[in-house]
């Protein structure tokens, strides 16, 4: 069971974490799920559910962020 | 997530609210084209008016520019949550372009005012425009061989603009420093602030005369209502998986194609888009950011299904983008974007109907010409000793479709602006004079429903110089047909230096790397340019065309005898 948390802002980083399901930049908060022991960032528990759902049937356990 | 509303609301009431808040929205636009000092925004109407609740959900917009209407939600998004409700104050206006934090590209320019009433926020009010001159590495921006975000113009995440209804004048300062054109750039802004105003005013008058309550009741249920019938729409394609793959034919540096896959996943009332095997990111200009690409996906629904279902964030919900940072499709930082929004955009749309033609064919069409034919220009007024800039953009045949040939020169299917008449053209930038303006024979690709023609336009340099960027695609792999219907033409680029008799293209004449993608050169009194814009694919067996139009087509010389013989099949 994942849960919200926030991230930060911050102008000296430019380089922002991005959904594990659908890619998007994450701007501060975000829902943090472990996922096959590995800890994940998304968007929305809804794309948690579609990780699960959807992308891991198809994709396998390779985030989209490294494809 | 469904919303699900257990009141019953009175239809006609909920009716006359979106009317309200839609006009309300295209009276913004109103506002914006007759008080802007750009052509862009005068005759272009290169802009779009949101309207959103508090929490940043879209409640309505009006029919102006449809790949920044998607982008926008993600623009105004990130600013709420970046910036935090808290800091919001009545009279505040922010500003933000930073396509790593949700805007399209770095020339559109978003506005967001917060509405006030006893004290607290009730909604937010945005337009977002492209700016015709952003202090890129060349005049008006789209620089066809940027490499870096930062060589597209000035960089602004979310910034107070104006604070408690006053200027916050070192922002101003920053931006007009770094444009080349600050008198043009400070008119837009105002236009965009009144615009704003009139929207605040607007929301105020009806809060007055229904209530608070009944105000936001009715948005809600407005947006649960878009979400139903969207999802009611989409189930009426059959599900399945859908699969297209097009391309970007190049990106200004490098001369490769970059591939962009999609597998369109229907199931039930609901749509997952996923770009994943999509080519990596561009080196040059063409990447698309995630706002962009999902925009394009919306905006392709939108095409597809009622267009009567209220168009707010409910639209939305039903549809899932994937697509892997570090591709064409969402680039990361700081690759250059300029061209995602005008380029990659568009074909992203055309893909969705590809995908679906054999699922939904009455509803589909044919690829468009599938660019925006940026050409960019500037330098210093001789009249006046001013600077000038202009992004300066064509149109392109749309596909065929059921029932209905596709439209001739019309800009491309995510922009929805106008083109800029020659005399306005003429008038503001004394750069060019046009010297024909002509829609091409046989561009438009041959189908039962025609493909819309491509357009050639000629111009002469008329000062001493004037520096050029163009930005084009569509010049090398042509817009693909459906169902049987035949490619379009692809466009092109050339130049004719002044004592010369030959066209020759960009890479020979001046050493581009690409013939349509490139920054920077000058052209000097004398030069002319000839810009060939794409035409449409066709939808159809072209033998199947009914044989009058054919004819028709054939006398109003938007098809030759030749191709109306070999192709269409006229006989006599």
């Amino acid at each position: 069971m994942g849960e919200w948390a926030r991230g930060e802002i911050s102008y000296l980083k430019a380089n922002r974490a991005a959904c594990a399901l659908c890619g998007r930049p994450i701007a501060i908060r975000y829902w943090a799920a472990e996922v096959g022991g590995v800890e994940h960032t998304f968007c929305s528990p809804e794309h948690e559910r579609l990780y699960r759902d959807y992308w891991l049937p198809r994709h396998g356990a390779k985030e989209v962020s490294q494809t | 997530m469904t919303t699900a509303s257990t009141t019953t609301f009175d239809p006609v009431a909920l009716t006359m609210v979106d009317n309200y808040l839609t006009s309300c929205c295209r009276d913004m636009g109103v506002t914006m084209m007759t008080t802007a000092y750009s052509p862009i925004f005068n005759e272009s109407l290169d802009f779009s008016c949101v309207i959103f609740d508090p929490q940043g959900n879209m409640l309505a917009q009006a029919e102006f520019c449809p790949s920044q209407i998607g982008t926008i939600k993600f623009t105004v998004e990130w600013t709420i949550e970046e910036l935090g409700l808290d800091a919001f104050e009545e009279g505040d206006v922010v500003l933000h372009n930073d396509p790593y934090r949700g805007s399209g590209h770095v020339p559109e320019h978003m506005l967001l005012k917060p509405v006030f009433w006893d004290g607290k926020i009730v909604a937010f009010v945005a337009n977002v425009a492209h700016m015709s001159e952003v202090g890129a590495k060349t005049p008006g921006g789209l620089s066809g061989d940027a490499t870096e975000v930062y060589q597209e113009g000035l960089l602004l995440p979310p910034v107070k603009l104006k604070r408690q209804g006053e200027d916050v004048d070192d922002v101003w300062k920053i931006i007009l420093a770094n444009h080349r054109t600050p008198r043009v750039t400070l008119g837009d802004f105002r236009a965009m602030m009144g615009s704003l105003d009139l929207a605040e005013r607007r929301i105020h008058r009806f809060i007055a005369d229904y209530g608070l309550d009944f105000f936001l009741v009715m948005s809600a249920e407005l947006m649960a209502i878009a979400e139903r019938r969207m999802r009611a729409e989409i189930e009426a394609i059959p599900d399945g998986t859908y699969t297209f793959t097009d391309a970007i034919e190049d990106d200004g540096i490098t001369d490769r194609a970059y591939p962009i896959k999609l597998v369109l996943t229907v199931d039930g009332g609901e749509v997952i888009a996923d770009f994943t095997g999509s080519a990596k990111q561009a080196v040059g200009p063409v990447n698309a950011i995630y706002a962009v690409t999902a925009s394009a996906i919306y905006n392709a629904f939108l095409h597809l299904t009622d267009p009567t279902i209220p168009r707010n964030e409910g639209c939305y919900r039903p549809l899932t983008i994937i697509a892997p940072p570090g591709t064409i499709v969402n680039c990361s930082f700081p690759a250059p974007v300029a061209g995602g929004n005008t380029e990659t955009s568009p074909r992203i749309t055309d893909m969705v109907f590809g995908a679906l033609q054999d699922a939904i064919p009455d509803r589909i069409a044919a690829s468009c010409g599938g660019t925006s034919s940026p050409f960019l220009f500037g330098g210093t007024d001789p009249r006046t000793d001013e600077p000038y800039a202009h992004f300066h953009f064509e149109g392109v045949g749309w596909g065929g479709r059921r029932g209905l040939d596709g439209n001739n020169m019309v800009v491309t299917i995510n922009g929805n602006c106008r083109n800029t008449p020659v005399e306005v053209f003429e008038t503001r930038y004394p750069a060019f004079r046009i010297e024909s303006y002509r829609l091409v024979q046989d561009s438009g690709g041959p189908g039962e429903f025609r493909g819309g023609l491509g357009g050639e336009r000629i111009f002469t340099v008329t000062v001493p110089e004037v520096t050029v960027s163009a930005l084009l695609n569509r010049m090398k792999t042509e817009p693909w047909g459906v169902l049987g219907g035949g490619y379009g033409a692809v466009g092109g680029l050339w130049v004719r230096c002044a004592g010369n008799d030959e066209w020759r293209t960009f890479v020979d004449e001046f050493g581009t790397m690409s013939p349509s993608k490139f920054s920077g050169v000058t052209l000097r009194a004398g030069d002319q340019v000839k810009i060939l814009m794409p035409g449409g694919g066709g939808y159809g067996d072209p033998q199947r065309r009914d044989r009058a139009l054919v004819r028709r087509d054939v006398e109003e010389g938007f098809v030759s005898e030749a191709v109306a013989r070999d192709v269409y099949g006229l006989e006599g």
